[in-house]
C-alpha cells in the first residue's frame, strides 16, 4: 500500500511521518552498520526523551553509521500492521524493523516492558532471544531499567548499563567488523557496561537463589556500568529533532549535568548515575546556542536531576538571560529547590508569565523527610513560599510521596496541614484567597540500588486508603489533589525488583493483552493478576528481601557498594540525616580509586 | 511590516494539521533569524495569520498567509528560510496592514483527483448529503450542493469552487465523503487547494 494512502487511515499521521527538522536520512547502502533506536511508547512520549536525541545524533554524526527511529504504533496503525497492509517500519526510511543490523530499545520505565514485546512481535521477531535465529538482528537494551536487567533478560540479547555514548559506537564498530551475531555477542563483552544474559546461569541452593554465574571465561563478573567522566568531551547534539506534532515536552533540552549528590534514599537515579559530572558554562552556552538556532525553539529546558545544584547555576543563568533577552526565548527549570537561592535564580530568569511553580518536599512531616534524607525543613519551605508570593505567584504545585517506610496516617495528614499553612501564609501576606495549590502524591516504589531496595512496598488497599484520607482533607476550591494509580505503582514495584522469572510473567501478561501499560486507557490489572497467579506468584502479596540475601541484581556493579546502601537503610530507620557528598566524601564506592569515577572524594 | 506569503504544501506535508503547520513555520522563521513581531501580553506569539486553515490530508498549491516583521527588517531574509521537504515559498510581497486575511476569503478552488468515475455523481442533480457540525456542536444533515459554486471536469478528476471562509464553508474532505459515501474510499483521493478568492471573486494573491 502506498505510504500516503496508509497515513490517510490513521488519526495522527505525524506520528509516523518523519521529515522533521533535524531528522537525518541516510542511504542504508552507503553505511557500514545501521542501528534502529526503538522507543517502547508512542511518538509523542518517545520524542520528549532526551536520551533518544543524544544517541540519534551520536550515531548519525559518524559517516559510516546510520540511526533511524521506531516508536510503538497506536491502535489504528497496529490494526493496519496486523491486516498485513504494512510492516512495522522505521520513521526515516520506512524500512521494516527486521532490516536493521542492530536494534536498541530504551527501558525508561517498567510499564513499557510489554510494549517492547509487542514491537518485537509486530516486527516479526520471536520474543525470546533463544527463539530468534542467527540472521535476526541482535536486540540491545539500555536505560535506567536495564540496571536490573533480569526481568527482560529472556528477550534481550545484550544490555548496555550506564552511559551509552562510548559503548554504542564501540558496538557499531564491532558489528561492522564481525557481521555475525554469535561473534558479536561474545566479543561485545570486552566493552565495559555490556551484559549478555545468555552467558550467565542462575544458581540455587535448596531453592534459594545464590546469584548468577558466568558460563564462559569472557563474561565479566560483576558487570560494571559504563562511565563517562568528562561530559565536556562527550557528544551532545547540535540540533534536536523538532516534531511537527505537540509532544509531551515541546522544547529544546540541555543536559546540565549527570548524577546527583543529594542522597535522597528513595531515588534510584541518584545512585545509578553517580558520580556528578558537570558540563562547563562555556560548553552549555555553546550547545544551547546551537539548539536554538537549528531548531527555532522558544523554550529550553535546563535539565538534570537537580538543576539548581549545578555549581555555576548563577553565572549560567546570568549569561543566558543576557544573551537572549531580546529573542523571545524562555528557560525552564524542571522543579525548584526549597530555598531562597532558587528564587534568586528564578528572578534572574525573569519569566513574566508567573505560571505555576513546582516544588518537591516529598513528605509532609519532618520525621518522614528525615527518613528519606530530604534535607529540607519547614523554615526553608515557608521562607521560599514567602519569596514567591512576594513575586506575585498565585499557583504552586507540590510533589509528595506515599508509602514511605514507617509512614502513619499522621504523616499523611501532615501533607494536608502543610498545604493549608501555605494557604494561610498567602492569605496573610496578600489579603486574598486566590492561591491555587496542587498537591500530587506518587506511590513509593522501592527500587533496586537504593537504600529502600530491601523493604516491602505498601499494598494497593493501604495506598488507596491514604489517598482517600488525603482527598478528604484537601477539600476546598484552593486545593487540587492528584494521585498516582496505586495499582500500576505496585505492579512496577514487582517488576523492578524481579528476577528472571519475572520475564515469564511479562510474556504471559503480554499474550493476555498487556501493552502500553502506562496509558490508563490500555492498562488492565487483570492481565497481570492472572499472569502472576499462573506462575504461582501473587501480585497482591508484598515482596521484601533480607539484608544478607543475594538480590536479583547483585551481579551488576553501579559503583555504589551494597554496604553503603545498607548503612543508609539503617540510617533511614533511625531517622539520621546523611549530608550532601559535596560536603565530604561518604565513601559510597563510585570514586576514582574503587570504580573509576571522578568525584568529590578524589 | 506585513508580508503576504504564497506557499506550496504538498507530498507528506499534507499530513500536517493547521496547528502543526503554524508551529512548523514559526520555527522555520525563527531558526532563519527572521525578526518576527510578537503579540503583546505574558505569552507573546509571533504574528501570523492564514487565509484558510487546511484539514489534515489536504495539499495546497496556493497557501496564503501573512506574517508581521519588526520595523526595518529585511523581507529578503525570507529567501534564506529552510523548510521541510514538501513546504516551499513560491512568492512573497509586502502589503498594507489590513483586516485579517481570513476575513476576506469567500470561496476556494480545489482539485480532487483519483478514480474519476466515482466523482461523476456530481453531474446528476441529486442532493449530496453529509453531516456537518453547527456552532452549537450538533451534527446536522446538509446538502453539499448548497456550498458548491461551480465544478469542472479535469484530466484526472474534478475541480470545485466551494464557499469558504467564516460565513459559509465546505471542507473538501466533507465534499469527498458526500460524493463517495464511504470513508474508506476517500483515502484513495488527493485533495489540493488551488486558490482562494475574495467577495469579488478575485484571487487573494
Amino acid at each position: 500500500m502506498k505510504f500516503i494512502e496508509l497515513l490517510k487511515q490513521v488519526e495522527k499521521p505525524t506520528r509516523y511521518l518523519g521529515e522533521e527538522r533535524g531528522s537525518i536520512i541516510k542511504n542504508p547502502q552507503e553505511v557500514k552498520a545501521d542501528f534502529l533506536l526503538a522507543f517502547p511508547d508512542l511518538y509523542e512520549v518517545g520524542m520528549s526523551h532526551l536520551g533518544l536525541h543524544i544517541l540519534y545524533g551520536l550515531i548519525n554524526e559518524k559517516e559510516d553509521y546510520l540511526c533511524e527511529r521506531l516508536f510503538a504504533p497506536a491502535g489504528d496503525m497496529e490494526k493496519l500492521i496486523r491486516e498485513g497492509k504494512t510492516p512495522l517500519f522505521s520513521i526515516e526510511n520506512k524500512r521494516p524493523m527486521k532490516d536493521f543490523d542492530l536494534i536498541g530499545f530504551t527501558l525508561q520505565y517498567e510499564l513499557s516492558f510489554t510494549t517492547v514485546l509487542k514491537m518485537l512481535d509486530l516486527g516479526g521477531l520471536a520474543l525470546r532471544s533463544q527463539d530468534r535465529g542467527p540472521e535476526d538482528p541482535p536486540i540491545i537494551a539500555g536505560g535506567p531499567c536495564a540496571f536490573n536487567p533480569e526481568p527482560m533478560s529472556a528477550f534481550i540479547d545484550l544490555f548496555v548499563l550506564g552511559d551509552g555514548e562510548e559503548v554504542l559506537l564501540d558496538l557499531m564498530g564491532l558489528w561492522s567488523q564481525t557481521k555475525n551475531k554469535e561473534i558479536f555477542l561474545r566479543e561485545a563483552m570486552k566493552f565495559r557496561g555490556v551484559y549478555v544474559p545468555k552467558y550467565y546461569t542462575p544458581e540455587y541452593k535448596e531453592n534459594v537463589y545464590q546469584g548468577l554465574r558466568p558460563t564462559i571465561e569472557e563474561a565479566p563478573f560483576p558487570i560494571q556500568k559504563a562511565l563517562i567522566n568528562d561530559l565536556d568531551k562527550c557528544f551532545y547534539p547540535k540540533q534536536m529533532i523538532t516534531p511537527f506534532m505537540d509532544i509531551v515536552h515541546d522544547r529544546a533540552v540541555m543536559e546540565i549535568f549527570r548524577g546527583c549528590t543529594k542522597g535522597c534514599r528513595f531515588c534510584q537515579a541518584g545512585i545509578i548515575y553517580r558520580p556528578v559530572r558537570e558540563r562547563s558554562v562555556e560548553n552549555l552556552v555553546e550547545s544551547i546556542d546551537s539548539l536554538l538556532k537549528e531548531g527555532g525553539f522558544d523554550e529550553v529546558g535546563l535539565s538534570s536531576l537537580s538543576t539548581l545544584d549545578y555549581s555555576a547555576i548563577y553565572p549560567l543563568v546570568d549569561e543566558l538571560t543576557q544573551r537572549y533577552s531580546e529573542e523571545h526565548v524562555r528557560f525552564s527549570l524542571p522543579s525548584l529547590r526549597l530555598d531562597t537561592f532558587s528564587i534568586d535564580v528564578l528572578r534572574l530568569l525573569q519569566d513574566q508569565r508567573k505560571g505555576s511553580l513546582t516544588f518537591a518536599p516529598e513528605a509532609g512531616s519532618q520525621r518522614m523527610r528525615d527518613i528519606i534524607n530530604k534535607n529540607v525543613d519547614e523554615s526553608d519551605l515557608f521562607s521560599t513560599m514567602e519569596e514567591i508570593f512576594k513575586e506575585g505567584y498565585k499557583k504552586v504545585k507540590f510533589y509528595f510521596m506515599m508509602g514511605l517506610p514507617g509512614e502513619t496516617m499522621e504523616d499523611v495528614k501532615a501533607i494536608a496541614d502543610l498545604s493549608k499553612r501555605v494557604f494561610e501564609l498567602y492569605k496573610e501576606m496578600t489579603g486574598k484567597r486566590n492561591l491555587e495549590i496542587t498537591v500530587s502524591t506518587s506511590c513509593l516504589v522501592p527500587k533496586p540500588f537504593t537504600p529502600f531496595q530491601w523493604m516491602a512496598q505498601e499494598n494497593v488497599e493501604d495506598f488507596q486508603e491514604k489517598q482517600r484520607y488525603l482527598k478528604g482533607l484537601l477539600r476546598g476550591k484552593n486545593f487540587r489533589y492528584n494521585y498516582h494509580d496505586a495499582k500500576t505503582s505496585v505492579l512496577e514495584g514487582h517488576i523492578c525488583r524481579g528476577g528472571r522469572k519475572m520475564g515469564e510473567v511479562l510474556e504471559r501478561a503480554y499474550h493476555k493483552g498487556a501493552f502500553l501499560d502506562a496509558w490508563d486507557e490500555h492498562f488492565n490489572i487483570n492481565f497481570w493478576r492472572e499472569a502472576f497467579l499462573e506462575l504461582g506468584m501473587d501480585l497482591d502479596k508484598e515482596i521484601s528481601f533480607s539484608l544478607d540475601e543475594v538480590l536479583p541484581w547483585d551481579h551488576i556493579d553501579v559503583g555504589v557498594k551494597k554496604d553503603f546502601l545498607k548503612k543508609e537503610w539503617q540510617a533511614a530507620q533511625s531517622g539520621e540525616l546523611t549530608p550532601d557528598c559535596r560536603e565530604g566524601c561518604l565513601g559510597c564506592g563510585v570514586n576514582l580509586k574503587s570504580f573509576g569515577g571522578i568525584c568529590y572524594g578524589d | 511590516m506585513v508580508i503576504r506569503l504564497w506557499m506550496v504544501k504538498e507530498g507528506l506535508m499534507m499530513f500536517l494539521s493547521h496547528l502543526e503547520l503554524m508551529k512548523t513555520l514559526e520555527r522555520c522563521f525563527k531558526s532563519a533569524g527572521l525578526p518576527m513581531a510578537h503579540s503583546q501580553g505574558f505569552n507573546p506569539r509571533p504574528l501570523m495569520n492564514f487565509a484558510l486553515p487546511l484539514a489534515v490530508g489536504v495539499e495546497a498549491q496556493k497557501l496564503l498567509l501573512e506574517i508581521e516583521l519588526m520595523e526595518g527588517a529585511e523581507a529578503s531574509l525570507l529567501e534564506k528560510v529552510k523548510f521541510p521537504r514538501g513546504l516551499s515559498l513560491h512568492s512573497y510581497k509586502v502589503v498594507e496592514k489590513s483586516p485579517s486575511l481570513m476575513s476576506l476569503v469567500e470561496s476556494a478552488r480545489y482539485l480532487l483527483t483519483g478514480d474519476k468515475e466515482k466523482l461523476r455523481v456530481i453531474e446528476h442533480g441529486d442532493p449530496l448529503l453529509f453531516s456537518k457540525r453547527n456552532k452549537k456542536g450538533h451534527y446536522r444533515e446538509r446538502d453539499a450542493r448548497e456550498f458548491i459554486l461551480a465544478f469542472e471536469e479535469e484530466l484526472q478528476g474534478y475541480e470545485f469552487l466551494l464557499q469558504a471562509g467564516s460565513k459559509a464553508n465546505l471542507k473538501p474532505t466533507d465534499l469527498l465523503l458526500a460524493l463517495l459515501g464511504k470513508e474508506e474510499e476517500v483515502h484513495g483521493y488527493n485533495v489540493r487547494l488551488m486558490d482562494v478568492y475574495d467577495r469579488e471573486g478575485s484571487s487573494l494573491w
